[in-house]
C-alpha cells in the first residue's frame, strides 16, 4: 500500500432538513487499501458517501478525491471512481445487459467486455432478462457487476452484499481483495462486521454523524479491547472492580468476565485481594468492539 | 451525453408511436363528426360555455382550429407534465438518478440530455400526429368548402411545439426545485389548467385581461387565422424564450440540488440541532 491519499475529507458536514447529516468528518483513505465504514442505521454512512461523490453537497468543509475537490472536479473524479448505492434502483423495463451497456457507454473508457462477462459468470447472473423479472439479490448482483466492471481506481460500495446469498457474498469479498491486490482502493460501507473484518485494512466508525474512531482492523482487535476471565478463590463483592476502562461483563460463581480498555494493572491489584485461581484472555471480534462503541442496544440491529 | 440522449429517446419509442397514432385517432373522431353536426353546432356557437373552453363552432375552420389545433397540444401537454416531472423528480424519487449522477457526466449534461430527448420525442410524435391529421382532413368528405390547405394545417399543428416545449422546461424546473415528483406534477398540472381556462376567461371578462399574459396559451393562436396568417413570430419567440429561461433555471437548480434528499430549496444546507 502506498501512502498516496485517495480520499480526504476536511471538516465535511452535511445538514439537511430535519434529517441527520454528518458533522465535521475528517478522514483519509490511502491508495490500495480497503477502508471499512461502520455505523448503525442513520449514523451518516450513506450521507458521507454521497457527499464524497457530490451527489449531495457539503454544507461545510470539503472532500478531495485523488487530490481533486469533489465540488469543482466532480466529472474528473467520477471518471476514476465507481459507486454502488446502498438502495440500488434500476430501470424496471430495461434488460440487465442493456443497463450495463448504458453505464459502460457513459464512461470515458468503455469497460472491457470480457471482464464484464467474467464478472457476470462469477456472480452467476444471466443478463438477458428485464430488471423487473429479477429478484432483489439478482438486482444487487447487477449493481456489483456495474461497480467492478470499469476497473476504476476507486470503488465506493454501500452495503454491497445486502440480499446476496453466502456464495455470492464470498465472491464479492474475493473481488474486493482482487482490487486491493491490483493496487486500487475500496471504500466499503457496511453493517456486516464479519465481512469488514475479512477484507478491510482499516475501519472508520461513525455515530450520529461524527467519526468517532479510525483504526487498523488488526490494531482495533488486538490492542483496543480485551476480554479477561478471572476465576477467584473468594467471590468478590459486586462493587469490587469500579475501575476506569474496565467493565464487568458477567459472573458465574467464582468466575468473572471483564472487558478491558485500560487499567489492567489496577484490575490485577484488586483481583489479588480475592485470590486468583485462573486467568483466561479471549480474543475479541470486531462485532464486540463495534458494540462496545455503541452499547449492547444495537445487537441484532438490521441492515440499512 | 450523446449516449444518455440516445438511451432516453430509445426508451420512449413506444410513447412516440402510441401518442402519435392516438392523436391521429383523436383527430379522426373530431374531424369526422363535424359534417354531421354542423347545423347543431352553429346553433350553440354563442354559448359562453363553449367560449370558456375556447371552442368556435361557426365554421369548419374555426372548429378545426379550436378543437384539433387546441386539443392536440393540450393532450401532448398532459404527456409533457407527466414525462418532464417523472424524468427528473421521478427518477430521483425511485432512486435511478443516484446512479446516473455518479457517472462521469456534469449535472448540466444529464439535464440537457434528458430535456433534449423529451423535446425530440414530443417533436416526433407531433410530426406523426400532424401528418396523420393532414391526411384525414383531405380524405374526410365535407358538405361545405374547407379553406385550409394541407400545408397550413400541418404548420398550425406543428406551431404548438414551442408551447409544449415550454411545458417540458417548466416541468424540468419544477422537478429540479421541488422535493418530489408528486408535488412537481401537481404544481405543473394546476398551472396548465389555470393557464388554459384563464386565457379563455380573460378574453371574455375585461377586468381579468391582465392574467392572460401569464398563460402560455396566450401565445398560441387557436383561431382560424392560424390557417391563413400562420403563427406569430413574436409568440413563437416568447414561448421559446420562456422555454430557454426555465431550462437555464432548471440547470442552475439541478446543479445545486442535493439528489436523494427530497428537500425544499430553503431546507438545503440548513444547520439544525438534529445532528449530534
Amino acid at each position: 500500500m502506498s501512502s498516496e491519499i485517495i480520499i480526504q475529507t476536511l471538516d465535511l458536514s452535511v445538514y439537511y432538513g430535519a434529517q441527520r447529516g454528518i458533522k465535521g468528518l475528517n478522514l483519509e483513505v490511502q491508495k490500495g487499501e480497503v477502508f471499512g465504514f461502520l455505523g448503525p442505521n442513520g449514523a451518516g454512512k450513506t450521507t458521507t458517501l454521497r457527499a464524497i461523490l457530490d451527489i449531495i453537497h457539503p454544507t461545510r468543509g470539503r472532500a478531495t478525491l485523488f487530490g481533486l475537490d469533489s465540488r469543482k472536479n466532480g466529472v474528473a473524479i467520477r471518471e476514476r471512481t465507481s459507486y454502488l448505492p446502498g438502495e440500488l434502483s434500476l430501470y424496471p423495463s430495461m434488460k440487465a445487459c442493456c443497463f450495463l451497456d448504458l453505464l459502460g457507454s457513459l464512461q470515458k473508457n468503455r469497460p472491457d467486455e470480457s471482464y464484464r462477462e467474467q464478472l457476470l459468470e462469477r456472480v452467476d447472473l444471466d443478463p438477458s432478462r428485464k430488471m423487473k423479472d429479477y429478484s432483489h439479490g439478482n438486482k444487487q448482483k447487477i449493481g456489483v457487476v456495474a461497480a467492478f466492471m470499469g476497473k476504476k481506481e476507486l470503488i465506493i460500495l454501500d452495503e454491497p452484499t445486502i440480499g446476496l446469498d453466502p456464495l455470492v457474498q464470498q465472491t464479492v469479498l474475493e473481488l474486493v481483495k482482487e482490487v486491493r491486490e491490483d493496487g486500487r482502493t475500496i471504500f466499503l460501507s457496511s453493517h456486516n462486521l464479519t465481512e469488514v473484518q475479512a477484507v478491510c485494512d482499516r475501519v472508520g466508525i461513525i455515530q450520529n454523524g461524527k467519526l468517532i474512531k479510525t483504526e487498523k482492523v488488526e490494531t482495533l482487535i488486538n490492542q483496543q479491547l480485551k476480554h479477561f476471565q478471572v476465576v477467584f478463590k473468594r467471590v468478590p463483592p459486586p462493587d469490587a472492580f469500579v475501575i476506569d476502562g474496565v467493565r464487568e461483563m458477567g459472573r458465574d460463581g467464582h468466575r468473572v468476565t471483564f472487558e478491558i480498555r485500560r487499567g489492567l494493572d489496577q484490575l490485577m491489584e484488586k483481583s489479588v485481594l480475592y485470590g486468583i485461581e485462573d486467568i483466561e484472555t479471549k480474543s475479541v471480534s470486531l462485532e464486540e468492539i463495534f458494540l462496545s462503541f455503541y452499547g449492547p442496544d444495537l445487537k441484532g440491529d438490521g441492515n440499512d | 451525453m450523446i449516449n444518455l440522449l440516445m438511451h432516453e429517446i430509445k426508451s420512449r419509442w413506444t410513447v412516440i408511436l402510441g401518442w402519435g397514432f392516438s392523436l391521429i385517432i383523436f383527430g379522426a373522431v373530431y374531424i369526422s363528426i363535424f359534417p354531421g353536426m354542423f347545423e347543431q353546432m352553429t346553433a350553440f356557437k354563442d354559448l359562453s360555455i363553449y367560449k370558456i373552453v375556447g371552442m368556435r363552432l361557426g365554421s369548419i375552420e374555426g372548429y378545426v382550429a379550436s378543437v384539433v389545433i387546441t386539443y392536440i397540444p393540450i393532450l401532448v401537454g398532459i404527456y409533457c407534465i407527466v414525462a418532464s416531472t417523472s424524468t427528473l423528480a421521478g427518477e430521483e424519487d425511485n432512486g435511478t438518478l443516484e446512479l446516473i449522477v455518479a457517472m462521469p457526466l456534469g449535472r448540466w449534461q444529464i439535464l440537457a440530455a434528458k430535456a433534449m430527448a423529451l423535446s425530440v420525442v414530443v417533436l416526433t410524435l407531433m410530426l406523426i400526429a400532424a401528418a396523420g391529421n393532414v391526411v384525414l382532413l383531405e380524405v374526410i368528405p365535407f358538405n361545405t368548402p374547407v379553406n385550409i390547405t394541407p400545408f397550413a394545417f400541418f404548420l398550425a399543428l406543428i406551431s404548438a411545439l414551442p408551447l409544449v416545449i415550454s411545458m417540458i422546461m417548466i416541468g424540468f424546473f419544477l422537478g429540479a426545485i421541488l422535493p418530489n415528483r408528486r408535488i412537481a406534477t401537481i404544481v405543473l398540472a394546476v398551472y396548465f389548467i389555470a393557464s388554459y381556462f384563464g386565457e379563455n376567461i380573460a378574453g371574455m371578462v375585461k377586468s381579468l385581461e391582465p392574467i392572460k399574459y401569464f398563460s402560455l396559451f396566450n401565445y398560441f393562436d387557436t383561431t382560424e387565422t392560424i390557417f391563413t396568417e400562420g403563427a406569430k413570430l413574436s409568440d413563437i419567440l416568447i414561448l421559446l424564450g420562456i422555454a430557454a429561461a426555465f431550462l437555464i433555471l432548471a440547470l442552475v437548480f439541478f446543479s445545486r440540488r442535493n439528489i436523494t434528499t427530497g428537500a425544499w430549496p430553503w431546507q438545503r444546507g440548513k444547520i439544525t440541532d438534529s445532528t449530534g
